[in-house]
């Protein structure tokens, strides 16, 4: 096994990773300083280079500073050199990586931090964000304001993103340790103890699935198994689910929990399904290690496959690379951005 | 993460950043939570169950508090947020904690102005209130008053003490009679919350006031330092049993570890090293004073990340903030005596604001203390529950009907089918004979259709309690109180009914309605419209019923079909105020905003034209009293026209100018 291709941003922890879908060779870093705690942000656009011995290494080209932490980011999928990113102080702002110092456009309707952006892979034009003001919000990057915001849960929504096989499907993940999946086609607002509709309207979920009795931190949808989600939480555990009962334009609680995998020592923070295999999955969790899974349920083999210990703070996000099957990229609180091969 | 979001907000997210960690880092806690979430809720639940009824623009807060899945509750309101202060009233907790400042000071000042005595709760509650409803969360408020002075005395509420109490309750009373200028409320609450702000209960009850002064700016950055290096201390417990050498030599750990220490401290947009300017108490690692009278939770350990998620915040950060003052730093101690005194000048001249207005009145106040005394104190009855008050139905003034103005009534009952039609008139009619339950009952029933919900139940009760076999009382008692929010006491009126009628269940359109009532209130909708139906089909011309089936179908999130029942029930009856709203409410929820607000419109010029017109102006809302509610809708409305002048102008509670500005965009 080669070592892992290295990138060190001295003075800024890492919150999240995205490789471009244009570019096979660019990937993009949100950072925080002091560890998200106080002080700036930066973007960072990273490329990956042939270097001595074939081994390919990492090239800082730019980035981007911001008045608050970074949490997340997302590349467009219309522009090669556009970017989102998610930040602190509730803003969302998106970046041209041509050009120098200043975001091309933002967007401050959160009330409390952006966890998560993701850009939908169908409708290519649009967005979603979550926010720790328990709301996910859609847009579209020529208008000036949010298309929808749904009251998705009463505590923090951590991450929320659009499916990759259905183009008005939105799934979010909470503190209050459900997953919810939500269709655009028909936001209603949701009637029943414990809500309130006039002074406090919750979205009405197509499907809740409680995922965990602790916070759930993040998700992906199975980009080959359409309605097959997975779910990362604090008690350590890696869940995934079966959907396929969700019926659209009803409300119900569902979701089959498929198989879980524990393994992970402290809580799971990011998680991904590859883009080239159906059943691959990759953790990073606070243990500071990343985990690569197979989820084949009773497969012949244990699930758990590599563990990468390379880092020395948490590990906080992962990421497969779209073109070269197999790479994948961690970056950690280390301030380091790892590419390997597992 | 800037250094605003560590002192604001502090919702489900932390504060302070750490706290998200720390939370990812424990172990599953779930539970631990949800049982220390629900522990801490209930006994203010319980307490001030009676006086929920805060302005409408509070109320998001207010139901996030009350939110009832456990765990975004326990990460609840922080009323204690500086930020969210300004217009937000954070409901129970904060008046649990305001209640025993009142307790303090209020002896001092409640003799010079009785008037301001009951302060932010009426405050708040008449900012938005009728007067009858105010009085009432008012009179509920003064009484936990009275009860929280009891328990430092520790004498059972009842008995000789509660004469020492009784003073504060003419000053709640005296204080509602006068109408307050809406304008001043909100300036005033603010230099009120900012003393109430956070008062530990047992804590240091003498300072009061300049404990109060003590959250503000300057000490701010000790409350932040102090929670950051909580947080920092207890993620480090997280990790202490962890063996891996990478969490030893973890910077992060280290730097939890400066933090804990106070070694590095934020300041500003970075974390600078301390160089001893930022000395906070010396046990503030273990401040367990604050943190254990606080939280009732057995989980010691996770007290302090508890108390820093925000409900208790404030507490310990006077608890450690105190001890900062004591220690006598230069630079900070004279940022905190500036600021003592400009919130000295800032009170005194909040109070000398108010004399003015009432300096002429106070002596003759004083005289009528005491015969308001005794009339006060025939206001409240003793339960095991605590002090309620009894409330009675305040008469509009100067009913036309009653000053003996016959030929108007003549002619009406003359075209009408003999059924009292007004609210004027029925009220005439009670007053001429208070004892007259079906009397009450009909005026409770007008005033249910007129939206005048607290009125209302008044009434209602009244007829209920002067003739508790009069069944359709009972029924209409339970709607208010559905309508109100208040399933048990819907309940228990409902139950009264349906106990003696259980033998012999006659299929009546009534009973299916209390059948229906009763699903309604438990949310089974779906089998509470069955009943509705076939209470209609015995009953098709009732427009309430078709009302109530309409509001069944809006609760339900199904607003299309309840339109039609709304429009049935305007056919039947034109003037029917309750259908019209509804029908605005729903039209909202369907988008369709102008056309909502035309109809809260319609329905608020119906009420308008019930009241009295109030020659002198000594209303403040000229004409009839309108209702809170259908402004607040009405406001909403213009608010998603993107007509934010309209929505300024609902503030003046103006049907008149209202509709002016209205057709003329």
């Amino acid at each position: 096994m080669n070592p892992p291709s290295v990138l060190q941003t001295p003075g800024f922890a890492h919150y999240s990773l995205a490789w471009s879908p244009f570019y096979n060779t660019r990937l993009a870093l949100a950072s925080s300083a002091n560890f998200g705690l106080v002080g700036n942000g930066r973007l960072h656009i990273v490329s990956l280079v042939p270097g001595p011995g074939g081994l390919p290494t990492l090239k800082l080209d730019k980035f981007f500073e911001s008045q608050d932490g970074l949490y997340d980011l997302a590349w467009s999928e219309v522009h090669e050199n556009h970017v989102l990113t998610a930040s602190g102080d509730g803003s969302i702002r998106l970046w041209d990586v041509m050009l120098d110092n200043l975001a091309i456009a933002a967007w401050q309707e959160h009330t409390k931090e952006v966890f998560s952006v993701d850009w939908s892979n169908i409708q290519k034009d649009t967005f979603v964000s979550s926010s720790w003001d328990g709301t996910v919000k859609v847009w579209k990057p020529d208008r000036p304001r949010s298309i929808l915001t749904l009251q998705a849960h009463q505590s923090c929504v951590y991450q929320a993103l659009f499916s990759p096989h259905q183009p008005d499907l939105i799934s979010t993940c909470s503190t209050d340790g459900t997953l919810k999946i939500f269709d655009l086609r028909s936001p209603a607002y949701a009637t029943g103890p414990g809500t309130n509709s006039f002074t406090n309207p919750l979205s009405a979920a197509v499907l809740t699935i409680p995922a965990s009795a602790s916070e759930v931190l993040t998700l992906d949808w199975n980009k080959y198994r359409p309605m097959v989600l997975a779910s990362g939480s604090v008690d350590r555990m890696v869940k995934v689910w079966d959907c396929r009962m969700v019926k659209l334009g009803d409300s119900q609680v569902g979701g089959v929990c498929e198989s879980s995998l524990p393994g992970h020592e402290y809580a799971v923070r990011k998680l991904q399904w590859s883009p080239h295999h159906a059943d691959l999955l990759a953790t990073a969790s606070y243990d500071m290690t990343c985990r690569i899974w197979n989820t084949t349920p009773m497969g012949p083999q244990p699930p758990l496959r590599y563990i990468h210990d390379a880092h020395t703070e948490f590990v906080v996000g992962c990421a497969w690379s779209l073109y070269e099957e197999g790479l994948l990229a961690t970056c950690s609180w280390d301030s380091r951005l790892n590419v390997f091969r597992p | 993460m800037s250094l605003p979001m560590l002192v604001g907000g502090t919702e489900c997210g932390p504060s302070n950043p750490l706290q998200g960690l720390s939370k990812h880092l424990d172990n599953d806690r779930g539970l631990q939570q949800d049982h220390f979430g629900a522990g801490r809720a209930g006994p203010s639940q319980e307490t001030f169950r009676s006086q929920i009824t805060s302005p409408p623009s509070f109320d998001q807060d207010t139901a996030r508090f009350f939110a009832k899945s456990p765990p975004p509750q326990f990460y609840g309101n922080s009323p204690y947020d500086m930020a969210a202060l300004r217009g937000s009233l954070p409901a129970a907790d904060a008046q649990s904690f305001k209640q025993n400042v009142v307790a303090d000071w209020a002896v001092d000042f409640l003799t010079q102005q009785p008037m301001q005595a009951s302060s932010p709760q009426p405050l708040a509650a008449a900012a938005t209130q009728s007067t009858v409803s105010s009085m009432h969360s008012s009179a509920a408020s003064s009484t936990t008053q009275a009860v929280n002075m009891i328990r430092p005395a520790q004498v059972m509420p009842f008995g000789s003490t509660w004469n020492a109490t009784m003073q504060f309750i003419p000053s709640a009373n005296s204080f509602q009679a006068m109408t307050v200028p809406r304008s001043v409320l909100p300036d005033t609450q603010l230099s009120w919350y900012k003393e109430f702000d956070a008062q530990q209960s047992d804590s240091v009850p003498t300072e009061g006031l300049s404990n109060a002064n003590a959250q503000e700016e300057a000490p701010q950055s000790f409350r932040e330092q102090d929670e950051l290096s909580r947080t920092a201390g207890l993620l480090l417990e997280t990790v202490k049993t962890e063996k891996n050498p990478k969490f030893q030599n973890s910077i992060f750990m280290n730097l939890m570890t400066q933090l804990r220490d106070q070694k590095v401290v934020v300041r500003g947009n970075e974390m600078v090293e301390n160089d001893g300017t930022h000395t906070v108490g010396q046990d503030s690692r273990v401040d367990v004073k604050g943190k254990g009278k606080a939280s009732d939770s057995p989980f010691i350990p996770y007290a302090g990340l508890v108390s820093t998620l925000g409900q208790t915040i404030g507490n310990n950060a006077t608890m450690a903030g105190v001890s900062p003052y004591n220690e006598q730093i230069d630079i900070q101690e004279d940022a905190n005596d500036a600021y003592f005194r400009q919130e000295n000048e800032d009170y005194t001249r909040y109070w000398n604001g108010m004399d003015p207005r009432k300096s002429q009145r106070q002596t003759v106040e004083v005289d009528l203390n005491w015969d308001k005394l005794q009339t006060d104190w025939e206001k409240f009855e003793a339960s095991t529950k605590g002090i309620t008050p009894v409330v009675s139905y305040q008469f509009q003034k100067n009913n036309p009907y009653l000053r003996g103005d016959s030929l108007r009534m003549r002619h009406h009952s003359m075209h009408s089918d003999d059924r009292l039609e007004t609210v004027l008139a029925l009220e005439a009619a009670v007053q001429q004979d208070m004892s007259n339950a079906s009397a009450w009952f009909e005026l409770g029933v007008k005033q249910q259709e007129h939206e005048r919900e607290t009125q209302a139940l008044q009434a209602l009760k009244r007829a209920t309690e002067l003739d508790p076999s009069y069944l359709p009382g009972w029924l209409a008692l339970a709607v208010s109180y559905t309508n109100d929010g208040r399933r048990l006491e819907a309940y228990e009126a409902i139950r009264d009914i349906l106990v003696p009628k259980k033998p012999r269940f006659k299929k009546n359109s009534s009973n299916w309605f209390t059948l229906a009532v009763l699903f309604n209130s438990n949310e089974e909708y779906g089998k509470a419209q069955d009943c509705f139906r076939a209470a209609l089909s015995i009953r098709p011309d009732d427009w309430q019923l078709y009302n109530r089936v309409g509001a069944t179908m809006a609760n339900s999130g199904r607003a299309e079909e309840a339109l039609e029942y709304y429009y049935r029930a305007l056919d039947l009856n034109p003037a029917y105020v309750r259908a019209r709203y509804n029908l605005g409410i729903s039209c909202i929820q369907l988008k369709r905003y102008n056309e909502g607000a035309l109809h809260i419109l319609d329905a608020l010029s119906l009420q308008d034209a019930e009241g009295v017109h109030d020659v002198e102006g000594f209303n403040d809302a000229r004409g009839g009293i309108t209702s809170n509610a259908l402004w607040d809708s009405l406001k909403t409305a213009c608010l998603h026209l993107q007509r934010v002048d309209l929505a300024t102008l609902c503030d003046k509670r103006d049907v008149e100018a209202f509709r002016f500005n209205y057709q003329f965009r």
